[in-house]
């Protein structure tokens, strides 16, 4: 039997014909099949394809934010007054929690919370995440760490950081828990200091790595830098000096201000009672005010420069006028002006040397008080001064159609009108400035600034020639002089306002400049309230001035411009080749 | 035919597998950078907290402090300093670091360069030498 003589390729199975349709039913069915898979193929990847991408995506694509660093801020010479750091903080999630008492109670004390707070805390197994305890320090992170508990992690957040303390707290300000600014420098420049949260979106793998970016990064922006005015040495020793006057003189509180007088640069701004802004809690209002910029008082004799100043200008008096103060007290208008002690006939110079205040209302009067309120005006009272900064106050002057001879006689001698102690350190550029006055700035500038002409040089010479009379023998503030340079200046002390008058509560002041040839410094003092027995300006305020010029110039490289008995006591022994 | 399908299927397989290796190493590589940017982030955020720390060290507070108590120096005052003028040229130096008075063991000793120079501070306080008061 040959291979050819079987076949293959027939079977008796096959011989009974099958009805056409059926194979065509089952074709039909396929396609059918096909058709439906085509459509949904279709449906799925063309008409809803955003949607069941998105979705796929939310099962594996995780969105995370990428931090931006809050700026720092600098003093003028690069010295950090604020950075953020990292610290730990622990959180737990309690759906999770391994609550093993052992470990527990090390945990309480380790972050110094009673067992009794984390277990109400963690109580509530709905959620997902309690904070245990915010910002502690990185050696308890690493115990806690140690203790690995499951359900407790360890989150970094952002402290903000003041390494020069209470010294420079209420110019720097501080920020709230969340990074944003609350006060000083801080709040006023928060916009540009937080800088912007970045994204990413990535794909993460078992171990929780990034494994893949799915596009659309965006980039964190980190928040500026801020360079301020203020030189953290000269703040440091002002704000000491201040402590220890305003503690010596059992006073309420004081403040200073250092103006550089080329640049209207602000060089320190401090206030006693301060705050350490590391630990911002418990404060009180006392503490937190910015005095120097908030608080507003009547300025008391500081003001007669003005006046002298405007009288010269207008020619109606010269430094050698006499003026007749006679035995110390003027009737007018139902109220009596008095000196500290009777001056008799004094020139204008001694007016202001012996703060006579017969001798400024005499010389104020003779002016209309449109010209006053004029200078008054151009120096900056009762506006608020153009700097970026919260807070700021403008004061009280009240328009001049309003004044009565008797308000223009004390606004002469500083009565019946409010200034804050910026303000009045501003106006002193007045003179330091040989008759300009010149705007000021709280961040680093270092070109010399333009003023705007008040008065003319030879006038407002003669009034600072005035200002260092009253450093010297004679004058109010011979405790304002300082070793090796000349100084000037005017003392201030005002009776405070106690309900509706005047109680023997007092505020006392010193405005002045050095070296007086050439000022580089304006230097104003305000002591609140001291009730050791000495409230004149000359006592209290003024030695503050005398020190901080002294350390202040020594700081900016002046040269003394007085001479100065040599007093070296160690002797160098010869080098030895 | 059937050998240009196996080797079309052969350079389907192969190139299925050599994105199988990309995609993995693409992922391994982004790990590492991954990594290796939040160890920078870290060192960065470490460096700012040293920096800190180091300012800390260095406040005029501390530099007082441990200037008066552990070292005993006294403040500076125009009264213990030499202020020597900067020479404006070089055969001025001799003549401008000897103002009058100046004490003659500065004067070999001057580096010109320098705009003031503190002579004998700051002072060690010292039994023997007479006490100065700063005002």
């Amino acid at each position: 039997m040959s291979r050819k003589s079987v076949q293959f390729t027939s079977s008796p199975l096959l011989a009974s014909k099958t009805p056409i349709w059926r194979s065509q039913f089952i074709v039909a069915l396929i396609a059918l099949g096909f058709l439906g898979l085509i459509v949904r193929a279709a449906f799925v990847q063309v008409f809803e394809n955003d949607f069941f991408k998105r979705q796929g995506e939310v099962r594996f694509v995780r969105h995370q934010d990428i931090p931006a660093d809050r700026g720092k801020i600098f003093d003028r010479n690069g010295q950090i007054l604020a950075s953020s750091v990292a610290v730990p903080s622990i959180f737990a999630t309690p759906d999770e929690l391994d609550r093993d008492p052992v470990k527990w109670a090390q945990l309480a004390k380790l972050i110094d919370v009673p067992l009794q707070e984390l277990q109400n805390r963690t109580k509530d197994e709905d959620k997902g995440f309690v904070w245990l305890k915010r910002m502690v320090d990185e050696p308890v992170a690493t115990q806690v760490k140690g203790l690995k508990i499951r359900g407790i992690g360890i989150h970094k957040e952002y402290k903000r950081i003041y390494p020069e303390g209470e010294a420079v707290a209420h110019v720097v300000g501080y920020t709230n828990i969340e990074n944003n600014g609350q006060d000083g420098a801080e709040l006023t420049f928060n916009n540009s200091l937080i800088g912007h949260l970045g994204s990413r979106r990535i794909i993460k793998n078992r171990f929780g790595e990034a494994v893949e970016d799915m596009g659309e990064t965006l980039a964190p922006i980190d928040g500026q830098d801020l360079q301020l005015s203020i030189d953290s040495k000269v703040q440091y020793f002002a704000y000491q000096k201040l402590k220890d006057a305003v503690l010596t003189h059992k006073a309420l509180a004081g403040s200073v201000v250092v103006l550089d007088v080329n640049t209207g640069e602000v060089l320190a701004l401090a206030n006693y009672p301060s705050f350490t802004p590391n630990s911002h809690t418990n404060l009180t209002g006392a503490q937190l005010r910015n005095r120097a910029i908030t608080d507003t008082f009547e300025p008391g004799s500081t003001m007669k420069p003005f006046v002298v100043g405007l009288a010269l200008e207008q020619g109606i008096v010269t430094p050698d006028t006499i003026i007749q103060t006679g035995a110390g007290k003027l009737a007018m208008g139902g109220f009596t002006i008095r000196d500290d002690s009777p001056n008799g006939a004094i020139s204008v110079r001694q007016v202001i040397q012996k703060s006579s205040n017969i001798g400024a209302v005499k010389i104020s009067l003779q002016m209309p008080p449109q010209q006053l309120w004029g200078i008054f005006t151009q120096v900056g009272f009762g506006q608020k001064p153009q700097v970026p900064f919260p807070g700021l106050v403008g004061g009280k002057l009240r328009a001049f159609k309003t004044w009565r001879p008797i308000e223009q006689a004390t606004m002469s001698y500083g009565y019946g009108l409010s200034v804050s102690l910026f303000q009045l350190a501003h106006a002193y550029t007045l003179f330091a400035r040989e008759g300009e006055i010149i705007p000021l700035t709280l961040l680093k500038h270092d070109e010399p600034v333009l003023g705007v002409r008040v008065i003319s040089k030879v006038h407002a010479d003669d009034v600072r020639q005035m200002l260092h009379m009253v450093t010297e023998a004679g004058g109010t503030a011979p405790k304002a002089q300082t070793m090796g340079y000349s100084v000037g200046g005017k003392t201030g002390t005002a009776h405070k306002m106690q309900g509706s008058g005047y109680g023997n509560k007092y505020r006392g002041f010193f405005v002045g400049m050095a070296p007086i040839e050439n000022p580089r410094i304006v230097v104003a003092v305000m002591i609140d309230e001291p009730t050791d027995g000495f409230y004149f300006g000359g006592d209290v305020a003024a030695p503050v001035f005398s020190q901080t010029v002294q350390q202040t110039l020594r700081v900016m490289g002046v040269q003394p411009d007085m001479h100065v008995k040599p007093q070296v006591v160690a002797k160098a022994e010869p080098e030895s080749f | 035919m059937t050998r240009v399908n196996v080797l079309l299927l052969i350079a389907v397989l192969c190139s299925a597998f050599y994105l199988v290796r990309t995609q993995y190493d693409s992922r391994r590589l982004y790990t590492e950078y991954d990594h290796a940017r939040s160890e920078a982030r870290r060192l960065d955020l470490e460096r700012e907290r040293l920096e800190v720390e180091r300012r800390y060290q260095g406040t005029s507070l501390r530099v007082e402090q441990v200037a008066k108590e552990q070292l005993h120096m006294k403040n500076v005052t125009p009264a213990i300093t030499q202020y020597v003028l900067e020479p404006t040229q070089p055969h001025d130096v001799a003549k401008e670091a000897h103002p009058k008075g100046a004490p003659s063991f500065l004067s070999p000793f001057v580096s010109p360069p320098l705009k003031t120079q503190l002579a004998g501070a700051p002072v060690l306080k010292s039994e023997s030498s007479p006490r100065i008061d700063v005002p």
